[in-house]
């Protein structure tokens, strides 16, 4: 196995994403608030003249918790369903090699962990939770509803 | 917050300072031309802190003709716009209809001015913003004539009957057919008589066209830019020696020539001598008929049928009977100039066959 993840660093816990679904990690500089959207839309900002939604993961792991201020931490882009998101972490510098398929999750890894975690993946680092991109774009309004 | 509102959709901004207000429950209106535009503030519709006096109005349609009062901080600037699509976590609310960016990169929203002010509380099915009936007395016309206000592409400020217009869109100067009087111009997979080019001079890159019908025909006329929607009051004086314009009229303190839109559709309609309804059938000598008499045919104004009843057939040599008793008129065709001693006609001789067509069709519709 030797599948490349990107360790971000998401409310103080470290998790993994996929590297092949990163397109880059960005530090912003101005971003556009984005006024009645979900919580979880940390407003508007731009890569390459497209549009780039900012997407606060911290605030997609759980109501509660403080909105992260975008210029003081990582974007990391991806490109889901045609659109391109700024998913913000608090860091994310590390690419570690998968030493295995991501398994389950096993014992409740706590509060919105299980939402937007499909499972626990070893690497090089240690285990950590392997997260869904398409459930950190949701965000956890899409997730109650369902 | 910087967003914005599509300039097509815009027809003005107002000053606070020197406008008049009422006040219907919560409710405020702004009257503008005599008539009371709901006021909507942008920072409501957004749900973010804004200032209760605003004093700035941006004067928004709703579809044709219904206005409304979009209350905003600031005006930046005009802009042209390309609208890319946002993710549909932004979109779910329905405020916008995309983003575009500044020359420096940032981001800015573009508002959907229609959602946000029927999402305020302005009914659907309000066409027309009521007319003051208190301001009513002092005017000699209360109904006055809706018009689209337009400069035209000479410089002028030109003015047309709103209900002749039912579109308008931009098009590039490249899809103007022989510009001059027998102009057209290709929208879509339309060809349409082109007016409003007398004077204009070179064509700019891109110009505003303005769709017109009377409910059959069409036109396209083209224009600077469409300024605004008026009413007119004043009496209109007229212009000697200018055919297309009915006379110059007052909007606003200024004039503004009026198009004469029964001239403009006589001027064009006939060009294209409308029988729209007539079929025609071609026989004999099948490909001849199609590739060259067809396209004379159908520029005159008939529907080419292949078989069967028709109005008009087109026959070389003699017809077969019973093909005969499903035409009401038919045209013989001879191969041979010079006399043929009967009725036919050359299938050269142009202006006889012109002359046969005009004549079919008018015993036609007699």
């Amino acid at each position: 196995m030797n599948d490349l993840l990107l360790v971000i660093v998401l409310a103080g816990r470290r998790a993994v994403l996929p590297a092949i679904a990163v397109n880059s990690v960005i530090e912003l500089a101005e971003v556009t608030p984005v006024p009645r959207a979900a919580a979880h839309v940390a407003g508007l900002a731009a890569l390459r003249s497209r549009p780039l939604t900012l997407i606060d993961c911290a605030a997609a792991l759980g109501a509660g918790r403080a909105p992260t201020d975008p210029r003081t931490c990582r974007a990391v882009v991806v490109e889901h369903e045609g659109h391109l998101y700024g998913l913000l972490v608090d860091a994310a510098d590390d690419i570690v090699a998968a030493l295995a398929e991501p398994g389950p999750l096993g014992a409740d890894p706590g509060p919105g962990w299980s939402r937007i975690a499909t499972g626990r993946v070893e690497t090089e680092a240690g285990a950590l939770p392997f997260l869904d991109i398409a459930a950190l774009i949701a965000g956890p309004d899409e997730s109650l509803a369902a | 917050l910087p967003s914005r509102a599509r300039t097509s959709r815009r027809s003005s901004a107002r000053r606070g300072g020197q406008l008049e207000f009422a006040q219907v429950g919560e409710r405020r209106y702004l009257t503008f031309r005599d008539r009371r535009l709901a006021c909507v503030s942008l920072g409501d519709a957004l749900g973010i802190e804004n200032d209760a006096e605003a004093s700035l109005y941006v004067i928004l349609r709703l579809g044709w003709g219904d206005l409304y009062a979009l209350a905003v901080d600031r005006i930046f600037d005009h802009h042209e716009l390309v609208i890319k699509p946002l993710a549909p976590g932004i979109m779910k609310s329905g405020l916008f209809v995309g983003c575009t960016q500044l020359d420096d990169g940032t981001p800015v929203l573009v508002l959907d001015v229609a959602a946000i002010g029927y999402g305020a509380g302005i009914p659907r099915e309000l066409h027309r913003p009521a007319t003051i009936a208190a301001h009513a007395a002092p005017r000699t016309e209360r109904e006055g004539l809706r018009v689209v206000l337009f400069r035209a592409l000479d410089g002028e400020r030109r003015a047309i009957a709103m209900s002749a217009v039912e579109q308008v869109e931009r098009a590039d100067a490249s899809a103007v057919r022989r510009p001059g009087p027998d102009a057209q111009i290709v929208l879509g997979e339309e060809i349409l008589p082109l007016a409003g080019l007398s004077g204009a001079g070179d064509l700019p890159e891109r110009i505003t066209i303005l769709l017109l019908g009377d409910g059959g025909e069409r036109i396209a006329y083209a224009a600077r830019e469409v300024l605004d929607i008026a009413t007119l009051t004043g009496c209109s004086s007229e212009v000697n020696g200018e055919t297309t314009i009915v006379g110059v009229t007052m909007i606003d303190g200024e004039t503004a020539e009026l198009v004469d839109c029964h001239a403009l559709f006589a001027g064009h309609v006939t060009q294209s001598a409308g029988h729209g309804s007539l079929t025609c059938r071609l026989s004999g000598d099948d490909a001849w008929m199609r590739n060259f008499l067809g396209p004379l045919i159908e520029a005159s104004g008939y529907r080419i049928v292949a078989a069967g009843p028709a109005d008009i057939a087109f026959v070389e040599g003699e017809m077969e009977d019973d093909e005969e008793c499903e035409v009401r008129k038919a045209i013989r065709l001879r191969s041979a100039p010079g006399s043929g001693g009967d009725d036919s006609i050359y299938r050269y001789d142009r202006a006889g066959l012109m002359a046969a067509l005009l004549r079919a069709g008018e015993e036609l519709a007699a």
